[in-house]
């Protein structure tokens, strides 16, 4: 018995060690713990929760979220706590619904490095914005009101987007998700109101603007975000500035569905209009020839898409030339979904045959009727007159008359020499050119001049006497000057007798070789050469007789002569003989 | 005195510097521009041209090779409206003329109307030349007088048949000359860019008078804030919008 009970005891200690052991190695091998929470599990559209993915005892790398439908993620973060020894991380995930109604946020895979964990699944709740969960109204939420959900390809809707918050301020304007397949115009302005909601007071704004789906089938609009800037209450308040934080209201996105336009019977004056117009026109003038323009204004007014409106080719329309309008767009709203839109074209008539401007029609397809319409205008009577000359028709070419040059297909190619620089003035404008040009008529003028006053001399002979008398007198006193200096009486007397006598013959036209001293009582005097003159004379015709005899040495004496002779020659010219 | 001197010559040196430096930038301008241009980048080359030229290269080779650009560019009229830049200093150029003569042609609605022979005579010689040739007559007319007054037996002897041939000839010269400078530097004209409407009146209101196409050419006789009046050779007159039309004129040269 003893021994049985030594067995029994060594063989206890043994399990007991390899239990020891192994709860050691199993206690190691399960420490990691993965865990997922969200803040809470029922929210209203429009607000936000919390999911919190915690792992402890082992490293984690970030997991990532899978898509979720009808949940967005806003944001993500990470942070690490030490408790009671034990390294803890914490991955969370703010998370936005879409839309409303139950939703499973599903395990979410989390990689501990030598083995994956997974979260367990999370079922959350989500009201529809308005709605109160637990209680309390939400500060803000937003709604996408659409008229209808059923529309045709190209009609245009007024889309509303509401915005409801308790206090806050906007600071833009809704945003939506891109290739939604419609077309979103420019927002209008919004309106504001006060509604109470849920026993809550809300400040609605409404923001509008026009969409048209751009192809068939179920699309979505939205959702739209919208940005508002609350106070936060969370934090004192600053000293400057008050705590603010941003909340997003989001408007759950609203599926619609866009017909096809109907492809049986599309009338041919159909380009492509949706909506509702009416045309009205004007032609002018009315009376013209052929090949003359008459202008065209076609107007077009009603809701819809103006920017994209285009005039339908009119077939009826064979014997005119039309070409490429003008328009102008007068919207009554920023978008230019509804007003008119004027048409301005010319178009020349072919044929004195035509008698007026067909109908124009215009078709749109209604989508309130789903039919498609046509406007159309009364024709405009025209009186078109033959052209003012016909076109003479050509000979045909033929082998004998055509010829043989080979039409250019290109234009020559450029040249590589810039060459010099062209003059920017032209020469008449110059005042060098001018000067020059003027020259030669002036010394044309000039040789004229002179070949004149040499013709009135020649015809002339006592003028022509008188000048070279003058010319020969000159020279005389001159050679009487210098006579004077070289102190030679004889020769300076000789040459005042010639002067005084060529002087003399010149004024009373007689020859110098007959002049006397008697000629100045017999003919000067008489003829009335000044008393003092003659004088003066005979007593110059004195000295000179003297000189012959006693030279005049002194040089003074000399040049008193001289001055004396110079006097009375002077007086001769000037004096005008009657004869 | 040689003060003076010294600074005319500075200037004149400066001046021919810059003349210099203005054409050298033009010509690189214009290389870069036939490279372009060679590579197929009409547009680019046009824009480097229309610099060149500004910048100093304002030769009629510039000028033709901006016509080739535009005209590479889909530009008709504004090719029309540099060929006719450069063909008022290079009238005979065969080049230049052929690619007019291509150009109107593809012009819609050009209508080859006759052109006058004094219009032809005075279009194939620059201004400048009917100028020079007018003066070199006007010298020789004048030379030969000066010998006839000198030499016959008087001023009222009747003038030679010489005297007469060549006055003759001066007055026609002066009277080309004339006609040359004013349609050189006083016409102005416009090429039309784009498909446009001439109107009545100088209004958006006023009625159509005629259409008019990329290329067409017309003699301006008005203008007013924003429209031109122009004038065909058939006698049309209308009023464009300046935005659709290129002015070709040399009068702000002036």
């Amino acid at each position: 018995m003893a021994v049985a009970a030594k067995r029994y005891l060594r063989l206890a200690s043994h399990v007991w060690v390899w239990l020891a052991i192994w709860h050691v190695l199993a206690r190691d091998g399960n420490a990691a713990s993965v865990n997922a929470t969200v803040s809470r599990t029922i929210i209203t559209l429009g607000q936000t929760l919390t999911l919190t993915i915690s792992v402890e005892g082992a490293q984690a790398q970030p997991p990532g979220l899978p898509a979720i439908p009808g949940i967005q993620v806003v944001s993500q973060g990470t942070s690490v706590q030490i408790i009671n020894n034990a390294v803890q991380h914490a991955f969370t995930f703010e998370l936005a619904p879409t839309q409303a109604g139950d939703m499973v946020i599903p395990g979410i895979p989390v990689n501990l490095g030598a083995q994956v964990a997974m979260t367990r699944p999370i079922q959350i709740k989500v009201l529809p914005p308005g709605a109160a969960a637990g209680g309390a109204p939400p500060p803000a939420f937003a709604r996408i009101v659409l008229p209808k959900t059923n529309l045709y390809v190209g009609e245009v809707l007024d889309m509303d987007i509401q915005v409801f918050m308790q206090e806050g301020r906007l600071t833009q304007y809704p945003q939506l998700p891109a290739d939604s397949g419609f077309t979103i115009g420019k927002w209008l302005k919004p309106t504001e109101a006060r509604v109470a909601v849920s026993n809550a007071t809300y400040t609605l704004i409404t923001f509008r603007t026009p969409i048209t789906a751009v192809k068939a089938g179920a699309l979505t609009v939205g959702p739209a975000t919208q940005s508002i800037i609350v106070p936060d209450r969370s934090r004192p308040p600053g000293f400057f500035f008050r705590n603010e934080r941003e909340i997003r209201a989001i408007g759950e996105l609203v599926t619609a569905v866009a017909l096809p336009l109907p492809s049986n019977n599309v009338p041919s004056t159909f380009a492509g209009a949706v909506g509702q117009y009416s045309i009205s026109w004007s032609a002018a003038p009315t009376t013209v020839a052929v090949g003359d323009p008459v202008t065209v204004r076609i107007q077009v007014a009603g809701r819809g898409w103006l920017d994209a409106l285009k005039l339908p080719q009119q077939p009826q329309w064979r014997d005119f030339k039309m070409y490429e309008p003008n328009t102008k767009i007068e919207g009554s709203d920023p978008n230019n979904v509804s007003g008119a839109r004027t048409f301005e074209l010319a178009v020349v008539p072919q044929s004195a045959d035509v008698k007026a401007l067909p109908s124009f029609a215009f078709t749109y397809f209604d989508p309130q009727t789903a039919q498609y319409r046509t406007a159309a205008t009364q024709p405009i009577p025209l009186t078109v007159k033959p052209g003012a000359a016909s076109a003479v028709a050509l000979p045909p070419l033929t082998a004998t008359n055509a010829t043989e040059a080979a039409p250019m297909s290109d234009i020559a190619h450029i040249k590589l020499r810039l060459g010099s620089v062209t003059a920017p003035l032209p020469l008449l404008v110059r005042p060098w050119f001018i000067a020059l040009q003027v020259l030669a008529p002036a010394l044309c003028f000039a040789m004229f001049v002179q070949r004149r006053r040499a013709d009135a001399l020649a015809n002339d002979p006592r003028k022509r006497r008188r000048r070279e008398t003058f010319a020969l007198v000159q020279e005389t006193l001159q050679r009487m000057r210098e006579n004077a200096d070289a102190h030679d009486s004889n020769a300076f007397f000789s040459n005042a007798v010639r002067a005084l006598k060529e002087q003399i013959g010149e004024r009373l036209d007689i020859p110098a070789a007959s002049v006397t001293e008697a000629i100045v009582s017999e003919r000067l005097r008489p003829a009335g050469f000044p008393e003092e003159s003659c004088r003066s004379l005979e007593d110059l015709f004195h000295a000179a007789n003297l000189a012959r005899y006693a030279p005049v040495k002194s040089t003074a004496e000399l040049n008193e002569q001289l001055a004396r002779t110079e006097r009375v020659l002077g007086e001769l010219q000037a004096w005008e003989v009657k004869l | 005195m040689i003060r003076t001197l010294w600074i005319f010559c500075l200037l004149a040196t400066l001046k021919v510097a810059s003349n210099s430096l203005e054409a050298s930038d033009g010509a690189s301008l214009f290389s870069t521009a036939n490279e372009a241009y060679e590579q197929g980048k009409f547009q680019q080359a046009a824009s480097i041209y229309e610099q060149a030229i500004t910048n100093g290269a304002s030769t009629a080779t510039a000028w033709f090779n901006l016509g080739n650009a535009r005209f590479k560019s889909g530009e008709l009229g504004r090719a029309i409206a540099a060929w006719r830049m450069a063909e008022l200093s290079t009238p005979r150029d065969s080049a230049l003329r052929a690619n007019l003569a291509f150009a109107r042609g593809k012009a819609a609605g050009n209508v080859d109307e006759p052109t006058p022979v004094s219009d032809r005579l005075t279009r194939y010689f620059t201004a400048n030349e009917w100028i020079a040739a007018a003066a070199i007559t006007w010298w020789i007319f004048f030379i030969v007088l000066a010998f006839a007054i000198r030499r016959r037996p008087s001023t009222r002897t009747r003038p030679g048949m010489i005297l007469i041939l060549l006055g003759g000839a001066c007055v026609l010269l002066i009277a080309a000359a004339v006609k040359s400078f004013f349609e050189t530097y006083h016409r102005t004209r416009a090429v039309v860019t784009r498909q446009a409407a001439a109107r009545f009146g100088p209004l958006e209101d006023s009625q159509i008078s005629f259409q008019v196409t990329d290329g067409l050419e017309f003699v301006v006789t008005d203008s007013t804030d924003g429209w031109v009046q122009v004038q065909s050779t058939t006698g049309k007159v209308g009023w464009i919008k300046k935005g659709d039309v290129v002015i070709v004129s040399l009068s702000a040269k002036l």
